[in-house]
């Protein structure tokens, strides 16, 4: 018996040994050859890319891709608005696999043996899963930090769980505020991790803070709605509306992770939608910091520069989507560029230092908010400085009355779906909804408005019927190079490999593209819906590519004729027959 | 039983209503031999009906509604009595969102004397949680004993509906 303890506990030991620690220089060279069998952030990168040059699954052999390994996964028990969305993109460190279910639980399990994804450990992050909170239940991803998996959590804490057992190391309630919580992923950079506010349409304000990685103290915070007298605070004329707290409950949330450069120290973070989202008469003004890009100073937070996309919102046109960093020629100059596919339809190619705009192309097949993007400010050209309430092509919404229809839909577009870009081919891609949303506006009294309470100030309702896309644009040229038109919106990433583009379908078909032309090579429906970004990597040198599958969620409100379709939240692994 | 006067049904439903007077009695003549109780009442329009989605936790139209589902009416100022509030539950809202919850709500003719097929498209009402008899009884009764002429909601009446002192949902209210 002896021996037998003997061998349990050197087994034990050896799944549990520790991998290399996560770095900030290990996650400097993520892009690397030797790491190239990794996924050691969501974005793959640091710059959002999710490129990845394993090449052994290839537009050559990709017919012959099986399903190979499955797990469960758990985080199953409803919010307030249901069952959680499974959005989370997996991370992976030689052959462990690490995930977040909705309820932003990790998990780590083993891929090495090849044959099963066994689970290791489960954090137990204490979370309590009170069916009573209306909110929408995601969580999108988690960080590697040195020996510590970073999870954020829907009740506003972050927690760290040691790598090798999943014991909770540090537990930190960030988001202190009533209604406040976290969807997103942390971002690390350095000995910080990077966290956004995430429920902004719940009457709350938004922002982004920094946190120690060993101790979750929080280092420095910028909001996303300036407080009266603060630059941008212009940009909210509360005072008209009898309500001069308007901005408190002003939202801009930061509810997907943003992207970093190394050599400016900038991060670059999307903001969400002035709140509340319908009826602008609520809060007049450009309502800055909402629907923009921030690059902050990744030590002390300092805003270096924004750029907003749609000012004075009312179609809940968020621009949280991840933003590419790209280097590219335009025009005959080398050029260090953000480029995004933003929820309004239209792609933007910013300059990376400044926050210049250099152009854009709309990507949606139709798009009717707005006559074209002036060519110097990158604004909608309907957009007047003077304006308290800005009147886009479709004409406004009002209290009186006055309804529109705009395209694309609410959700997008994008949304917070990952995107990726491959620097081999030049291209960027996102999957989105073509469609359309009808828009009212319904008044609400500001005492009724609380703090977590989903506060829309109206309708936005599909239009019609709603389909999908996926669109790869040359960011060198501004041109779309590429679409491929889908029966169902697409609510999910995608991710690029070699000479492949993947992505997960609403229907439960997980699909492998032609990089260059969008051609499917190959799919497999498995039943699960689809709203996560897959990955790809190496387990003992074999390629394998992974996506969790969920539930329809919210996308489920685009495809009504998919509303039979359960939730499971899956873990898929798949490699090429062998 | 009379349609109530109180029930505001599209004219169309009315007039088809009407002019089938052979038409099987309506349900609610059926449900009126329950007492209802509403304690399980709560029960079943939190967590059977998920009525909360549209209406709130507190019925007001405001506290709890779900992104994902249209404004419901204030049920805390409602007009209906209770012929009226079992009938709009058993049969739902021709021409609005509210579901039918009765199992064979246009499957006999119960409601209105109309099949789903007799509705313009678009007008049928969609089909929501389905409720027996005794479910619709205790639902009123937890409208009629909790919500109708309550007001406005309090972080009390919330922590009771959640059956929880510390729940998330209570919490802008304290």
């Amino acid at each position: 018996m002896k021996s037998h303890y003997l061998i349990a506990g050197l087994i034990a030991t050896a799944s549990g040994m520790a991998h290399a620690e996560v770095t900030m220089e290990r996650l400097l060279a993520a892009g690397s050859e030797e790491e190239a069998g990794n996924w050691l952030m969501i974005g793959k990168t640091f710059d959002l890319n999710r490129f990845s040059s394993l090449d052994q699954i290839n537009s050559g052999n990709v017919e012959n891709l099986r399903l190979v390994m499955a797990a469960p996964i758990g985080g199953m028990e409803p919010a307030g608005f249901g069952i959680g969305a499974m959005q989370t993109t997996p991370l992976v460190d030689d052959g462990f696999l690490y995930l977040s279910d909705p309820w932003g639980t990790p998990y780590k399990y083993d891929l090495t043996s090849e044959t099963a994804a066994r689970p290791v450990w489960i954090c137990d992050t204490g979370i309590d899963k009170d069916p009573s909170q209306g909110i929408l239940l995601a969580n999108r991803g988690l960080a590697l930090s040195g020996n510590n998996v970073i999870s954020v959590l829907p009740d506003g804490r972050v927690v760290a769980c040691d790598s090798d057992t999943g014991d909770v190391v540090w537990d930190a309630q960030v988001a202190t505020e009533v209604g406040e919580g976290f969807t997103n992923s942390p971002q690390v950079v350095g000995d910080k991790i990077i966290v956004g506010q995430s429920y902004g349409d719940w009457a709350t304000r938004g922002w982004i803070a920094a946190i120690d990685a060993n101790s979750g103290e929080e280092l420095w915070r910028f909001y996303t709605i300036p407080e009266p007298g603060e630059p941008g605070s212009e940009t909210w004329l509360c005072e008209q509306t009898g309500n001069p707290d308007c901005w408190k409950t002003g939202g801009g949330a930061a509810w997907v992770a943003g992207s970093y450069d190394p050599e400016s120290n900038l991060v670059f973070w999307g903001t969400g939608n002035p709140v509340p989202m319908y009826d602008p008469e609520y809060r007049p003004g450009d309502n800055l910091y909402t629907n923009s890009t921030v690059a902050l100073d990744a030590d002390t937070g300092e805003l270096a520069w924004y750029f907003q996309y749609t000012p004075g919102d009312y179609m809940d046109y968020d621009e949280v989507g991840p933003a590419l960093l790209v280097e590219t020629n335009i025009d005959g100059e080398d050029r260090k560029v953000m480029a995004r596919f933003g929820r309004n339809g239209i792609f933007y190619t910013l300059d990376r230092n400044s926050g210049a705009y250099i152009n854009s192309v709309a990507y949606v097949g139709n798009l009717n908010w707005t006559e074209g993007i002036d060519s110097k400010t990158g604004l909608p050209i309907e957009y007047d400085p003077e304006a308290d309430l800005q009147s886009y092509a479709i004409g406004r919404i009002t209290r009186a009355g006055d309804t529109a229809t705009t395209c694309p839909n609410i959700q997008g577009g994008t949304n917070f779906f990952p995107t990726a870009y491959n620097p081999e081919l030049g291209l960027a891609y996102a999957g989105g909804i073509e469609g359309c949303s009808d828009l009212s506006v319904r008044a609400v009294d500001p005492d009724d408005v609380l703090p977590g309470n989903i506060f829309i100030g109206g309708a936005g309702v599909n239009s019609g019927e709603q389909t999908g896309s996926i669109n790869a644009v040359n960011v060198s040229t501004n041109t779309i190079e590429a679409t491929l038109n889908t029966p169902y919106p697409l609510y999910g990433g995608v991710m690029a490999s070699a000479d492949l583009l993947w992505a997960g379908h609403l229907d439960g078909t997980f699909s492998a593209y032609n990089a260059s032309n969008l051609e499917e090579l190959w799919s497999m429906n498995v039943g699960t819906s689809f709203s996560a970004a897959p990955i790809t990597f190496l387990v003992n040198g074999t390629q394998y590519v992974a996506i969790t599958g969920g539930g329809l969620g919210v996308g489920g409100g685009l495809a009504p004729e998919l509303s039979n379709m359960q939730a499971a939240n899956m873990l898929w692994v798949f490699a090429l027959d062998s | 039983m009379p349609l109530s006067s109180t029930v505001a049904i599209p004219l169309a439903a009315l007039t088809l209503a009407l002019a089938t007077l052979h038409a099987p009695p309506l349900r609610a003549q059926e449900t009126d031999q329950h007492i209802g109780d509403p304690e399980r009442g709560r029960v079943v329009y939190r967590s059977v009906g998920y009525c909360g989605n549209c209406h709130g936790w507190a019925g007001d139209g405001k506290s709890g509604t779900n992104l994902q589902a249209p404004v419901g009416p204030n049920l805390r100022e409602t007009p209906l009595d209770t012929a009226a509030l079992i009938e709009v539950i058993g049969c739902g809202r021709p021409g609005s969102a509210m579901p039918y919850h009765d199992r064979a709500a246009y499957r006999d003719g119960r409601c209105f004397g109309m099949g789903l097929d007799d509705f313009a498209p678009g007008n049928a009402p969609p089909r929501g949680k389905t409720f027996n008899d005794r479910d619709v009884a205790n639902i009123v009764a937890y409208l009629e004993t909790y919500v109708i002429g309550r007001g406005e909601p309090t972080y009390e009446e919330c922590a009771e509906f959640y059956d929880n002192p510390s729940a998330r949902a209570c919490a802008g209210l304290r």
